[in-house]
């Protein structure tokens, strides 16, 4: 059964934290992120998930997809310039930022979704139409990768 | 020689990256809709305008007595911030919980951080206001009553009643 559009704008209002660092982590950029996460909420509003849909994975997905085609179009929304002034702060300030701009993409997506958003190796993979076993060895390359990073930092 | 491995805190640092206002987190509403708000809200304000210039000068102290009035039995404790965050940081807060679509609309909240404290808690009996966000007019004001936390923000000019308090917590100190 699909969720009414009230219920959807909370549920979406309560994952949006997460979800829009998430999608922030793997695109390092504010606006894509945020009209990514703008999009795939009136996607949502269109074809509302069912109700057992883990609507944190669903909003990671599409936002993701949506964020990696900016190429074809411009982000439609701009972040206040204090903001965007506060996030390069934050952004150069944490460590783990730091760490996951060495990754690829794809690292990113995978250890983002599995540390930040707690989603299990077998979502992941179905989230992102790989094998269990590419995700497992994705996430161990990309920790192997940051740990030599951050224990020579 | 072995290489000491700090642990990594991929969840913690990214749970402190700032977030945008809450008011993008969702795509505003189709720009036909916006002018008909305004010109709602332009009409609503004239109206109370009218109301108030006309009535009789025995009415117009009521008329212009603020949406809500603190009550007399109301303690006010002395102020208190969140956290103190070190000099040149800033209180992170988090909203728990948000009015539903279309929003809070200005002009239909408070005169204060305080008369729309009393507003959404009437029986709140004592509770403590303090400006950690600034000392502007405009600035938010976190209130305190018992062991729960609210914010007071502003939606538009600090003359009309456009204060209103949503129940908030306390995250963290940031670098603005």
């Amino acid at each position: 059964m699909a969720v009414q559009r009230t219920e959807l704008e909370a549920l979406y209002r309560e994952a949006f934290p997460a979800v829009y660092r998430a999608v922030l982590a793997v695109t390092l950029d504010p606006e894509v992120a945020l009209d990514a996460l703008q999009d795939a909420f009136e996607i949502a509003l269109r074809r509302p998930p069912a109700h057992d849909t883990n609507l944190v994975g669903w909003l990671f997905r599409v936002a993701l997809r949506r964020a990696l085609r900016v190429h074809l179009r411009p982000p439609a929304v701009s972040v206040p310039a204090a903001y965007r002034d506060d996030l390069a702060h934050a952004l150069d300030r944490i460590e783990s930022a730091r760490l996951l701009r060495l990754l690829t993409r794809r690292q990113r997506v995978i250890v983002v979704a599995h540390y930040f958003l707690g989603l299990r190796q077998e979502e992941i993979a179905a989230l992102l139409g790989l094998r269990r076993g590419t995700v497992g060895a994705t996430i161990a390359h990309a920790l192997a990768r940051m740990r030599q990073e951050a224990s020579h930092g | 020689m072995a290489s000491t491995q700090r642990p990594l805190r991929i969840a913690d640092d990214l749970r402190s990256l700032p977030l945008p206002p809450e008011d993008v987190w969702v795509r505003s509403r189709r720009p036909s809709s916006a002018p008909i708000g305004v010109l709602f809200g332009l009409a609503l304000l004239l109206l109370v305008l009218a109301v108030v210039v006309t009535a009789p000068p025995a009415a117009q102290g009521v008329a212009a007595t603020p949406v809500v009035t603190p009550a007399a039995t109301t303690k006010v404790a002395a102020s208190v911030a969140p956290r103190a965050c070190q000099s040149g940081q800033l209180p992170l807060v988090e909203h728990l919980a948000f009015p539903s679509p279309p929003g809070d609309a200005p002009g239909t909240g408070a005169a204060s951080p305080e008369a729309a404290f009393q507003r959404a808690r009437p029986d709140a009996s004592a509770f403590a206001i303090s400006y950690p966000f600034g000392s502007t007019r405009s600035a938010p004001a976190w209130i305190t009553a018992g062991s729960e936390t609210y914010i007071a923000e502003l939606h538009g000019t600090p003359e009309g009643n456009n204060w209103f308090v949503y129940p908030a917590r306390f995250v963290g100190c940031t670098v603005p």
